[in-house]
């Protein structure tokens, strides 16, 4: 049965404070929090001229695909992706089951260096989403009215 | 799976259109695209082939506001209908409020109309959902072929379930019945999800 997932103002302030905290290590330009389902649950960092949700979107399809590539080789899953650009670069990699972590960053820094802080934040990362993911189905902070 | 998020103050809810090959879902996406403000969609996401078939899915995001106090946000995603594409259907399914689906009234494409539905089911069911609980509507696309199949047949071919769902006759590719189609299954969804948030007990 599809669940709904409730994200509460102090959630969202640690997962924000998470990504910008991990920019600030890794020197990496724009961090994404999404589900593999593409929903942007947070964007931090740069973000002129970018559309977040679509780059969302885009990195949970292909990531996807990677997931049925690495079947295709007898692997369960590949857990990192990386697209090296002339001068941006995108580091996808998994958060827990359920999420991904998006990095755009140019070469002023290195992948190693994101990589390194990548694996931290996830597991800061997955202790939100896990608190998050185990909520049940009744709204945590009353009810929504309907418009008429 | 519906989000909320009570600190942007935001719902985002997840559409799919589903059907065989060439029976319309692209059109209905690229006729909403087309007739809704920029300040309410987003860029549309296309990934076809040279073909004009879709080889991943298309992506529209739309912003309205259904809920009093909240943004509400629908993401309307198309599968690719062709048969051996079937992985990626799947995985565009993955956390799906409602669906559309599109059916073509071409006679000859009963057959491929009926199979897809089996599929969608089938794909449902590997994500533990069955048809019981996602909203859905039927849309019967094409109307003004000169063979289309008489809406009662499409119905009783379609339209068998335990539960009857809305049915739409569209000519997506003039707009017709397109957001007919749309605003049944966007409200499905919220009262759902409403009425999931507000009931008494857990579920």
């Amino acid at each position: 049965m599809p669940r709904h997932r409730f994200i509460t103002p102090e959630e969202q302030k640690q997962i924000d404070a998470i990504l910008r905290e991990f920019l600030k290590n890794s020197d990496a330009k724009t961090a994404l929090l999404l589900d593999k389902g593409g929903f942007l649950m947070s964007v931090q960092g740069f973000t002129e001229h970018l559309d977040p949700q679509t780059i969302a979107v885009l990195a949970a399809g292909s990531f996807a695909t990677t997931r049925e590539l690495a079947k295709l080789i007898g692997e369960e899953a590949f857990t990192v992706m990386f697209h090296q650009g002339r001068r941006d670069n995108i580091h996808i990699s998994a958060v827990g089951k359920d999420a991904l972590m998006v990095i755009i960053f140019e070469n002023t820094t290195t992948i190693g260096m994101v990589r390194l802080f990548a694996r931290d934040t996830a597991k800061k990362l997955e202790a939100i989403l896990e608190t998050i993911n185990q909520r049940k189905s009744k709204a945590p902070m009353g009810n929504i009215p309907v418009q008429k | 799976m519906s989000t909320v998020n009570f600190a942007t103050r935001e719902i985002t809810c997840k559409i799919v259109y589903y059907g065989p090959g060439l029976s319309g879902k692209t059109t209905n996406l690229l006729f909403i695209h087309k007739k809704i403000p920029a300040k309410h969609r987003s860029d549309m996401v296309s990934l076809a082939t040279d073909g004009d078939r879709t080889l991943f899915f298309d992506f529209l995001p739309l912003v309205t506001h259904a809920v009093k106090g909240f943004k509400t946000k629908f993401q309307l995603y198309t599968v690719p209908g062709q048969v051996f594409y079937n992985a990626t259907r799947k995985l565009v399914l993955q956390g799906v409020d409602g669906i559309v689906f599109v059916a073509d009234s071409a006679w000859n494409r009963m057959n491929d109309n009926h199979e897809s539905f089996i599929n969608m089911k089938e794909n449902l069911e590997d994500y533990e959902i069955t048809l019981e609980e996602v909203p859905y509507v039927l849309q019967f696309n094409k109307r003004d072929l000169p063979d289309a199949a008489p809406v009662d047949y499409m119905n009783n071919l379609l339209n068998r379930e335990k539960q009857r769902v809305p049915t739409f006759e569209s000519i997506a590719i003039t707009g017709k019945g397109v957001f007919e189609t749309l605003n049944a299954i966007s409200r499905m969804v919220l009262v759902k999800l409403i009425n999931e948030l507000t009931a008494k007990k857990e579920t």
